[in-house]
């Protein structure tokens, strides 16, 4: 079985960061790393490489030329193959083009299951999986915390949910699952391993190569654009003044129930995913975020 | 005349006594042999340098009993006991020797019969066997009624004490009988002459006197060739064993780890028993069972699985048991059935250990236990199987420079809104003030940084700091077992030193000093390295510092590790303390060679085992049986554990924890 893990190589946040209205200030000698999703997601590969015969593993980035970092990491970790889809633009790639590059070299590959980190630590959309399994034309499940091969073909996966809930799902291969950052420590690789993994050769592949131009991967052909970054600021919350006429155990109701303000009402939908999705389309339609 | 010249069932003594030398000389020398092949086993390592000054080492050790006599203290004075066993004993090898090989075995006896040399040293022999007798009866008491901590009560040990005592009778009566039986009446030697007086006086017929003499005279020597061949099978192998363990002591600076070319390393490491050095094999045998490194190691002490002792026989066990299979294996790196690490050793014991050196530097036959610990941490370090926060500190020095996670940018941070100078601004400096990465980052550390640069000034010294260019010097990656780490970090710190000049490297940290003094040298760089403790002593006697009249102080020192035991600096920082007038210094009980660790050495503080008590509360329940106002520190490491402990037992500041160089800015004339 061949796995093929994408990874992506971000800026350590330990090191302090500057925002210069849309851009990043990154600092004289930045740091950077394998997203921590990425590497979680990595290790399952490799576990999964340690207790079954015959697994082989393919680690892919698509970066500028200093994202070679993380493909040698790759190989110090334990990875068979390495493969460095390489341009400046993906620097600023969104994550549809970037998902749309890597798809066209994870298509020539004969891979069974790949797996990815279920968000980076830079943008942080989480988009890249579900457009990524989409254009492959294979299923996804997001937000994984463990995952066990049943036999061959039949992959058992526990999701992560909200308040340490947890959802079993079965999911046959060929699959893309995209794994939590908290599914796992990341295992350490030694300096050692790292320096022989310097030797090792690593698969150079150009937008050419896989029939893209930048214009292609380039910020015009992004559906995001990024309008401004600015530093998080911290977000007031409002407090619910009760109605003084209340009884005490009124205003006690109302101050504990979270101070709801008056006039908005919500509802709780539930049913399949489909049915779902064309509520939450016909949501946004009526209240005009969404063209009609 | 002796038993063997006599004829027994028409057997020849001499064929009998050569018979039974040549069966128990045989299976003495098998049991060597096997246990040389042992050795073999092990990778290579260069202990034969400066020989001459080895082969001296081993005879003050081992004659003059140097190795015991050093350990011996009020409360455990074993060592004096065990040295005049030691030479009274060695007395009667050499008699033994001279009247039972040449004398009886080579037919010489008539020779020596009634020499004054025979009754010289049989007198010499009579003395010291009272020695002898008395020394093995006070170790049998100790051992089976008052049993302190270190001594275990085994069957092994029994039998080796009855052995000799047995033998210490034996030769009284082989002299009483001997005298009795062939009318020998002088009155020296004194014991056998007068046990031999004693039995005159009884009515034993001489024929059962003459009978006895000779039963006892061959009993004698059976029970002497018995015990050769049980020394090889025994823990008194270390009487064998130890003096080469003494001749082949590492002669570097103490624990300066081996440096490991990856390239040439078939394993990195110690993974396997044979991974280990023949030298590291032999410590296997050395061992005595003493259970010194026991009774002193902060992890024992501290109720972690931990025990130096435990680790030594645990590998010989293991040696002997999978060794038959390796010496007949094909490959020498055959993988024996046991899993050293984690069926022998467990990964927790390996992580437990703080590199104090309190067991190395009690234990009397030189063995190694923390270099032991450290391979085998390199080999669990490249496979990855490490902690979680182990993990996190190294990647953090790794990526970030220092294992605080904290940016190199920030490395001068903690100088801020203060002038210092920076190297990169001079020419030429008279000392590079090596902060380190507790100084720098560590916000109860970043205050001995800054008394240390306020001395300075004041002092006039002509100094520079490298600011954001200082790395993590690599002693807790190297430590921990990250050697390829620790030599990136190093060969990355040398060349940025060897682009400034300066005449010495000045640091408050014992590890800094330690690595770059000691190990850096390795990687080939040669630096004068001087710790601050000295620094301050060298200001202050040439008057560059003046101290005031200040009040009344009672101050204990905590001696750090890595100053005290692995660099020998006891007296710079007690000097220092006193040239603070008006403060008198205590002593704890456990301090110098003796001190007790911290517990944040050797990665300690990040690795952070979770069973037993924590080894700095210990500590400071030390520091307040001394009933002493500020524990002195000279370790930015003891400083934050014991600060740490402190806050929390003496809220109110009753004791406080303060570094030698906050002291002296306290005490200095305005």
């Amino acid at each position: 079985m061949k796995i093929v893990v994408c990874v992506k190589q971000v800026l350590d946040t330990r090191v302090p960061l500057a925002v210069n209205g849309s851009v990043v200030q990154k600092e004289p000698s930045p740091v950077y790393i394998m997203n921590p999703a990425d590497r979680i997601a990595l290790d399952k590969a490799l576990e999964m490489k340690a207790s079954l015969v015959g697994e082989e593993i393919t680690v892919i980035t698509a970066g500028p030329a200093r994202a070679e970092q993380v493909l040698r990491m790759a190989l110090a970790a334990g990875a068979d193959e390495v493969v460095h889809l390489e341009d400046e633009a993906f620097e600023v790639a969104d994550a549809y083009t970037t998902a749309l590059a890597l798809s066209r070299v994870i298509k020539e590959l004969d891979y069974t299951m790949i797996l990815c980190g279920n968000r980076s630590l830079d943008i942080g959309a989480g988009q890249v999986p579900a457009f990524l399994a989409e254009s492959l034309g294979i299923p996804q499940v997001t937000g994984v915390m463990e995952l066990e091969i049943m036999s061959p073909g039949r992959v058992k996966l526990w999701r992560r949910l909200e308040k340490g809930r947890r959802q079993a799902i079965e999911c046959p291969l060929p699959a893309l699952y995209a794994v939590d950052s908290s599914a796992g420590q990341p295992r350490y690789v030694s300096e050692f391993s790292l320096r022989r993994a310097a030797k090792r050769r690593i698969r150079s592949l150009t937008l050419a190569d896989i029939g893209l131009t930048q214009a292609d991967v380039g910020p015009q052909a992004s559906l995001i654009r990024v309008v401004s970054l600015s530093p998080p600021k911290p977000r007031p919350k409002k407090i619910y003044i009760p109605d003084g006429s209340l009884s005490a155990s009124q205003r006690m109701s109302y101050l504990l129930s979270g101070g709801l303000a008056k006039g908005k009402e919500s509802s709780l939908l539930e049913g399949t995913a489909d049915y779902l999705a064309q509520q939450i389309i016909k949501y946004l339609i009526d209240e005009g975020i969404l063209p009609k | 005349m002796t038993p063997v010249s006599d004829i027994y069932w028409h057997i020849s003594g001499y064929a009998i006594f050569w018979i039974l030398f040549a069966i128990a000389f045989g299976l003495f020398a098998q049991r060597v042999y096997f246990l040389f092949r042992l050795l073999r086993l092990g990778r290579r390592e260069e202990r034969f340098q400066s020989l001459g000054r080895r082969i001296k080492t081993m005879l003050v050790e081992v004659f003059p009993q140097w190795c015991n006599l050093k350990t011996v203290t009020r409360q455990d004075l074993a060592g004096i006991g065990h040295s005049l066993l030691f030479w009274g004993f060695g007395l009667f090898l050499i008699g033994y020797i001279i009247f039972i090989g040449l004398g009886g075995g080579f037919g010489l006896s008539s020779v020596l019969a009634g020499s004054t040399f025979e009754t010289v040293y049989f007198s010499i022999l009579d003395i010291a066997g009272l020695f002898v007798s008395a020394a093995i009866v006070w170790a049998a008491i100790r051992r089976y009624i008052i049993r302190p901590e270190r001594l275990e009560a085994s069957f092994e040990a029994g039998i080796i004490l009855l052995l000799v005592i047995t033998l210490m009778v034996l030769h009284f009566c082989i002299e009483g009988f001997g005298y009795a039986a062939y009318h020998i009446s002088a009155p020296w030697p004194p014991i056998g002459a007068a046990f031999a007086n004693f039995l005159i006086s009884t009515d034993v017929s001489e024929s059962t006197l003459v009978a006895v003499y000779k039963g006892v005279w061959w009993l004698h020597y059976a029970i002497i060739l018995g015990f050769l061949v049980y020394i090889p099978r025994s823990k008194h192998l270390h009487i064998l064993a130890s003096p080469f363990n003494v001749l082949f002591k590492s002669l570097a600076p103490k624990e300066a780890l081996k440096l490991i070319d990856p390239e040439k390393a078939e394993t990195i490491g110690a993974a396997k028993i044979q991974d280990f050095t023949w030298k590291q094999l032999l410590d296997l045998y050395a061992c005595a069972v003493c259970g010194r490194c026991h009774t002193n190691c902060p992890a024992t002490l501290s109720g972690k699985p931990l025990s130096p002792r435990e680790v030594i026989l645990n590998l010989k066990d293991h040696l002997l048991e999978v060794g038959p299979q390796l010496l007949s294996a094909e490959t020498p790196s055959a993988n024996p059935g046991t899993a050293m690490i984690e069926d022998v050793i467990t990964e927790e014991v390996i992580w437990d250990c703080t590199t104090c050196y309190a067991c190395q530097e009690v234990c009397p036959v030189g063995i190694e236990h923390t270099v032991k610990l450290i391979d085998m941490r390199r080999n669990l370090v490249e496979h990855g199987r490490v902690s979680p926060s182990v993990a996190k500190a190294l990647e953090s020095v790794r990526l970030l420079g220092n294992p605080w996670e904290q940016p190199q940018s920030a490395r001068l941070d903690w100088a801020e809104g203060r002038k210092v100078n920076l190297i990169q601004d001079r020419e030429e400096v008279d000392v590079l003030y090596w902060v380190g990465c507790a100084g720098a980052y560590d916000p109860r550390s970043r205050d001995i940084s800054l008394a240390v640069v306020s001395l300075l000034e004041r002092a006039g010294v002509n100094y520079a700091l490298l600011g954001t260019e200082e790395r993590c010097c690599g002693d807790p990656a190297r430590r921990m077992g990250e050697e390829g780490l620790f030599q990136m970090l190093a060969r990355s710190n040398i060349d940025v030193l060897k682009k400034y000049r300066f005449n010495r490297i000045l640091t408050h940290c014992p590890h800094c000093y330690n690595m770059l003094k000691n190990e850096y040298p390795q990687l080939g760089a040669q630096f004068e390295v001087v710790h601050h403790s000295q620094f301050l002593l060298e200001l202050i006697h040439s008057g560059k510092i003046k101290l005031q009249e200040g009040q009344e102080l009672r101050l204990t020192f905590h001696d750090p590790c890595y100053l005290g035991r692995y660099n020998g600096i006891y007296d710079p920082p007690r000097q220092v303390l006193q040239a603070i007038s008006k403060a008198t210094l205590i002593e704890m009980r456990l301090n110098k060679t003796k001190a007790m660790c911290c517990g944040a050495g050797g990665g300690q503080i990040w690795i952070q085992s979770e069973k037993g008590r924590r080894i700095e509360d210990m500590r400071f329940e030390q520091v307040q049986e001394v009933d002493a106002q500020i524990v002195a520190t000279a370790c930015p490491y003891c400083t934050i554990m014991l600060d740490a402990v402190a806050q929390i037992k003496e809220p109110t500041g009753k004791i406080k924890v303060m570094d030698i160089a906050e002291l002296v800015v306290r005490a200095l004339a305005q």
